[in-house]
């Protein structure tokens, strides 16, 4: 991520010497992309101070370059993308609530590649077709065995991963069939560190859920910690460890 | 904005060839069936062929297309893993 007076600057402009370095005027990406569609990558990553600035475009489609004092409005299309639970990162208090309704008007989630394995062999025979070409190679089979490996990943980095992986066989492959170095796909061990870190974000989601039902109530018959089945006590432990305050779930 | 395709239709004894460059996808499915469409009233006794050498991908409306094209009459011809993969699909399609 760009440091946020960069990002600032790129997104909504800046005048000639509004900070230093700043020699000439420099219009922002909001202001080109006006009356049309801007896309902005890893929008859960937005500095919390950079947030209400975005939020008055989306709400009042108004904004002043960095350095200036004229308003400046703007018609744009914003489809924003993120690799984030944006939900909890509001929980946690990283992202203005205000901004995530905003900007979740039409949500479209995209599923994990581990979560669509029939889309692999069309993204390998893809990805292997685009490196042969671009290492002038011609490779015209894929094995069985090595595609069936490759649909039985979990490949945790996605589309990315798979890509390089390939961009890597490709260049081990000298004949014209696909030579896939296997053994770095074993079958995945579950490390206990991966399974604890899922467990604590899914103990710590069910425990704000409830929090915000019952408005940070804890004990009692209609408390959180009744509803959970817990001694109030236990649940105020647990709340401890996982950071969790009941005074920002309070109305 | 679609990723561009070149189409080009070359005609050479009786062999009227449309040969495609980049991604036959999107908005360019529909072009390429508009070239197809004006050529063969001009071509009617030509074998068409289409080159997918060039093709880097295909979406499942250039896959329609390509196989009504097939069905048509029209050879197509390509290489890369990807591409000859598709026309084996679209063979199959025809065969069933």
């Amino acid at each position: 991520m760009r440091p946020t007076g960069l990002l600032e600057s790129e997104l909504f402009g800046h005048e000639r010497g509004a900070f230093t370095g700043a020699i000439s005027q420099k219009i922002g990406r909001l202001e080109l992309a006006d009356r049309g569609t801007m896309f902005l990558d890893e929008v859960g990553d937005i500095p919390l101070e950079l947030q209400p600035k975005l939020l008055r475009v989306l709400q009042d489609q108004e904004f002043e370059r960095l350095g200036s004092t004229r308003t400046i409005r703007v018609n744009v299309r914003l489809i924003a993308a993120t690799n984030r639970d944006l939900g909890k990162s509001v929980a946690e208090r990283q992202f203005r609530s205000d901004l995530f309704y905003r900007l979740n008007v039409f949500p479209i989630r995209m599923p994990p590649l581990r979560e669509r394995h029939k889309d692999i062999p069309l993204l390998v025979r893809y990805f292997v077709q685009k490196f042969a070409r671009r290492m002038n190679k011609q490779i015209e089979t894929i094995p069985t065995e090595p595609m069936n490996a490759l649909i039985n990943w979990s490949w945790p980095g996605n589309v990315r991963e798979l890509e390089n992986f390939l961009e890597r066989s490709v260049i081990l492959t000298d004949g014209s069939v696909l030579r896939v170095p296997l053994a770095e796909l074993q079958p995945e061990a579950e490390s206990s560190a991966a399974t604890d870190s899922t467990l604590e974000a899914a103990d710590r989601e069910h425990i704000i859920r409830l929090l915000r039902e019952t408005r940070g109530t804890i004990s009692g018959a209609n408390g959180a910690a009744a509803k959970l089945g817990l001694k109030r006590t236990t649940l105020q432990s647990k709340m401890q460890k996982l950071g969790i305050s009941r005074e920002d779930y309070i109305l | 904005m679609a990723p561009m395709l070149r189409i080009t239709i070359m005609e050479e004894h009786d062999v009227a060839t449309i040969r495609l460059e980049g991604k036959l996808v999107g908005p360019w499915v529909e072009e390429l069936e508009r070239c197809w469409n004006t050529a063969m009233t001009g071509w009617r006794n030509s074998q068409l062929l289409v080159d997918l050498n060039m093709v880097t991908f295909v979406d499942a409306s250039g896959r329609a297309l390509l196989t009504k094209m097939h069905n048509a009459g029209a050879k197509l011809m390509g290489r890369g893993i990807l591409t000859t993969y598709i026309l084996e699909q679209i063979g199959h399609c025809q065969a069933d």
